[in-house]
This record gives structure tokens, C-alpha cells and sequence, in this order.
């Protein structure tokens, strides 16, 4: 049974649906798109007893603004975000009912860049190679619009609020080195261990430029090009590194001096321009 | 043909192996194979494999196996494919519309090649080309192959926007830009033929192991 829950009065700056991600098309160039933050994506849906890799919304900063069209149990996570239904400021990291009539607003900031929502029964969207989320950049999709209508293929049933705790966002990530180790000298390996690192205003579901102490290659920025994966880093010709994320390329021509281990890979989700990144070295 | 690979760890849940630095048609054609037999045998904990010209890497759900175990189960496989000869899928022809319209790059082409825009067209067209790989966007093939005479390096500064279905070259290899997309490439002409239908039954044209043509419109 499809149900109109939500119309979209303002679709805020970037709103995307994001899932799991997409799962075997990188053989084909396809990158895995989905939720950048996934650990916020898994307990929104936890919140509204979804399972954990349901369609939620993906909101970039703030200004959506959403009508409720019918009773719904909703939850958001991610970014620390002010929110508001029917001027009422709520909690984020718990369940939410929300009565047909209502309006719900992503007023304000106060920590992190991408804020989800998720409703009981996840959100109905077209499932394209596996997965419901939108990459405009390859033609699958697209960003929310005003006057836009969500909807769910759940009945209303009873459920009790559950709760979570905000996971950490700091910016101290765990690399493993490789698989261009043979690019960099052990010397300029350190350097990038030994340095925090600026997140740049090129940023995007794509990746995040980084700008700080220059990074040397032993004879050039190339190498003949290889797979890369969401975490990837890489270090450009022009000695700055570019963290790799979901709507990434599948394969790459630059060196990669190490991944991101994947119990980390949540908090690029939130990085901001102008955040200070840390890297450490581990065995993984 | 034995070659030695070399393993990586690439982030907590990928085994990368890197069979070439360079370039090579067998090789190439051993990766291919490699991929073929992971996805049909689907090692405990395999998720999803994809490849390049020299490496390929794999993806494994950590709460299944682990990456010692996965690779094992890899070498297993690359062990067991002695390619003697390389073999190919189906032949692919794509029109293209050489013109200065469509070519933005042959102008620039003609000069830094010493060939006339027709000779560079001519040797284009003329070529049968192996799809080694598919990467950087959904559907981009890159075809080796290419006639020494007309390899050219990419664009120092690539365009912002190359046109969908422009059909460019760089270095050894040539392919054909499935979206409109940034890219630095030189562009000698274009293609109406969809290489990438995202909403379609089949999206992708072109796999890894076919072989192209271009041919002049």
C-alpha cells in the first residue's frame, strides 16, 4: 500500500535519496554512490525499524522544508541540525511521529554538513542496478524538487521511540598504506602521517580536495590506472591529496598512498570546508 | 604464462592485485579471465570484482572471511588461468562523424602529429581496437591498439565539459566519452551511438574483451 507522506515546500540545497549504495556495476565504470555517512544512514533506519540500508533522504546543509501528508514515524541523524516541526524545535537520534498537516524544517548547522531522514517503511524511489540512489553526474536520478511527493509502502503501525547516541565525528582517520606505496618515499609517507590537512571548497559526493604540505612522488603523480574505492587516497601532480568518496570513480590514474579503513569512512559524511583533517598509519 | 602478482590491502575490505605496471594484451586477457571465474564461483564472502588493465580488486564482506582468506582464494583462481592466446567477445561498430565540428581536437592533432586531418582520420577508422577496461565513467571503454602513428599525449589542462559521444585519443589507447564529462582526451570526432543507457534493460554496449570499430559517417 503506497503512501503519500511528505510534499516537498523546499527542497533546501542538495536533497538527495541515498541507500546502501549501488552493489556490482563497477565492473562497468558505475561508481557505489550511497549514503556518504553510512552509520547515520543504518541508524536512521534503525530508528524507524527499517532494514539498515533503506532509501532515506540525504540532505546537504540546510533550508528543506516538508509537509507531512499523513501520520509518520520519522528520524533524523547525521549532522548536528536544528530541527523543527511546527516551530518546535525536536530531537535528531530518535524516533518522531508526526501528524498529517505538519511541516518539518532543517533550520541550522551546528556541527557536520549532511543531516538524514528516514521514515518507517523507507522511501519509494526507482531502483536502478540494485539501488535507489541518485547520481545526477551519470544520469540516475535526481535531487529533490519543490512540490515533489514521498511516499512509503508501509501501513501506520504502533512503534515505541527508540533512541541512539550520536556517534563520534572527529577528523582523525586510519589509513592503510598502498597500493602505490612505491610512489612515495618513506620520508614523504611520514610527512603525510605528520601533517593535518585542510578540506578545500572542492567538495562534493565525489570527493574532497585537500591542501597542506606537499606530498613528493618518486617520478610522477601516474600510474597506469587502477581500481580506487570510496576512502581512496590520492595524491595529485600537484602534491595535494584527494580523498576519494561514494559517487567516486571506479578506477584512477593517480597514486594512491593508502584507504581509509572502513570504520571511518562515516565521517567523511561531514566534513566542511575549512575542517582540519588528521591521518594515522595503521596495519589494518 | 606465469607472472608474479603482488597483493594489497586496499582499505579494510578489498584485496588488490596488481599483475602489470604496463600495458599487455595477455596479461590483460588473464584478468579479464580471472574476473570471469570469481563471479561465477563466488568465493566465500565475495562481493563484487572489477578490474583495470594490470590489476583488479576485490570486495569482501569482513563479517564473512577475511583478507588473508580471500586472498588465498584469489591466488587460487589466478594459479589455476594460463592464458596461451587472447580471445575476444563481440565486435562493436561505432559511426563517427570526423569534423572539425566534432573533432575540437584535430586541428591541434594535425599539427602535433604532422598528418593531415584526413590521414589521422584514415588511420582512426582503420584500426580494430580491445577493450581492456571499463572506468572513470559508466560505459567508458578503453580501447588499446591504437596506431602509433597517430598517439598524442592528453590535454595539459583537460576541458571541463567534453561533448557525450565524443570520440578522443591519448597516448596508446582511444574511447569514446559515454556522458558529457570533464576529460582530457583529444578529441578528433563524435558518435550518436549510446554507449551508456542508465534506465535501459542492458545499459552498457560494451564489455571488457570486445573489439571496436570506428567507422567514417
Amino acid at each position: 500500500m503506497i503512501r503519500q507522506v511528505f510534499l516537498i515546500k523546499n527542497p533546501g540545497m542538495y536533497t538527495l535519496i541515498q541507500d546502501g549504495g549501488r552493489i556490482g556495476f563497477r565492473h562497468y565504470g558505475v561508481p557505489v554512490s550511497g549514503a556518504v555517512d553510512k552509520k547515520a544512514l543504518n541508524q536512521a533506519n534503525y530508528l524507524v525499524y527499517n532494514s539498515k540500508d533503506c532509501p532515506c533522504l540525504e540532505i546537504l546543509s540546510t533550508g528543506i522544508e516538508l509537509l507531512a501528508l499523513d501520520d509518520c514515524y520519522i528520524a533524523f541523524t547525521g549532522a548536528l541540525a536544528t530541527i523543527l516541526v511546527d516551530q518546535q524545535v525536536v530531537n535528531s537520534f530518535q524516533t518522531l511521529l508526526i501528524k498529517s498537516g505538519q511541516t518539518i524544517i532543517v533550520k541550522a548547522l551546528k556541527s557536520g554538513l549532511r543531516t538524514y531522514l528516514g521514515v518507517h517503511g523507507g522511501f519509494v524511489s526507482d531502483i536502478l542496478m540494485g539501488s535507489a540512489s541518485v547520481d545526477e553526474r551519470i544520469l540516475i536520478g535526481s535531487r529533490l524538487k519543490r512540490d515533489d511527493i514521498l511516499t512509503t509502502n508501509e501501513p501506520l503501525t504502533n512503534l515505541s521511540i527508540r533512541t541512539i547516541k550520536r556517534p563520534v565525528y572527529d577528523n582523525h582517520y586510519r589509513v592503510i598504506i598502498g597500493p602505490d606505496k612505491h610512489k612515495f618515499s618513506p620520508k614523504e609517507i611520514k610527512k603525510f602521517f605528520n601533517n593535518s590537512y585542510k578540506v578545500t571548497a572542492k567538495l562534493s559526493r565525489m570527493g574532497i580536495n585537500l591542501k597542506g604540505n606537499k606530498i613528493e612522488h618518486i617520478d610522477g603523480a601516474d600510474v597506469l590506472s587502477h581500481p580506487v574505492i570510496f576512502g581512496s587516497i590520492q595524491i595529485l601532480a600537484n602534491g595535494q591529496p584527494i580523498i576519494l568518496l561514494a559517487d567516486g570513480q571506479t578506477t584512477g590514474g593517480y597514486a594512491v598512498i593508502g584507504n581509509i579503513c572502513d570504520d571511518d569512512l562515516y565521517k567523511l559524511g561531514q566534513v566542511k570546508t575549512g575542517d582540519l583533517i588528521t591521518f594515522s598509519k595503521i596495519k589494518g | 604464462m606465469k607472472v608474479t602478482c603482488e597483493y594489497a590491502k586496499m582499505g579494510s575490505n578489498h584485496v588488490f592485485v596488481r599483475f602489470s605496471h604496463v600495458i599487455d594484451k595477455l596479461i590483460n586477457q588473464q584478468i579479464r579471465q580471472v574476473y570471469q571465474t570469481l563471479i561465477t564461483k563466488q568465493p566465500l564472502g565475495f562481493i563484487e570484482a572489477y578490474f583495470a588493465y594490470g590489476s583488479l580488486t576485490v570486495q569482501f564482506d569482513l563479517t564473512i572471511t577475511t583478507y588473508k582468506a580471500m586472498k588465498k582464494a584469489i591466488s587460487l583462481i589466478i594459479s589455476d588461468t594460463t592464458i596461451t592466446k587472447v580471445t575476444s567477445g563481440n565486435e562493436v561498430i561505432i559511426p563517427v562523424t570526423y569534423n572539425n565540428e566534432t573533432g575540437l581536437d584535430l586541428d591541434y592533432a594535425s599539427d602535433y602529429l604532422k598528418l593531415s586531418k584526413d590521414e589521422i582520420i584514415d588511420i582512426h577508422s582503420s584500426g580494430q581496437y580491445l577493450v581492456y577496461m571499463i572506468g572513470f565513467l559508466p560505459g567508458f571503454c578503453y580501447l588499446g591498439g591504437l596506431d602509433k602513428r597517430i598517439h598524442i599525449p592528453r590535454k595539459k589542462t583537460p576541458r571541463l565539459i567534453v561533448p557525450k559521444g565524443s570520440v578522443g585519443i591519448a597516448a596508446s589507447q582511444t574511447g569514446v566519452y559515454p556522458l558529457d564529462s570533464p576529460g582530457g582526451w583529444q578529441i578528433i570526432g563524435r558518435t550518436n551511438l549510446k554507449l551508456y543507457k542508465p534506465y535501459d534493460k542492458s545499459p552498457f554496449l560494451i564489455l571488457p574483451g570486445d573489439k571496436v570499430r570506428f567507422i567514417k559517417k
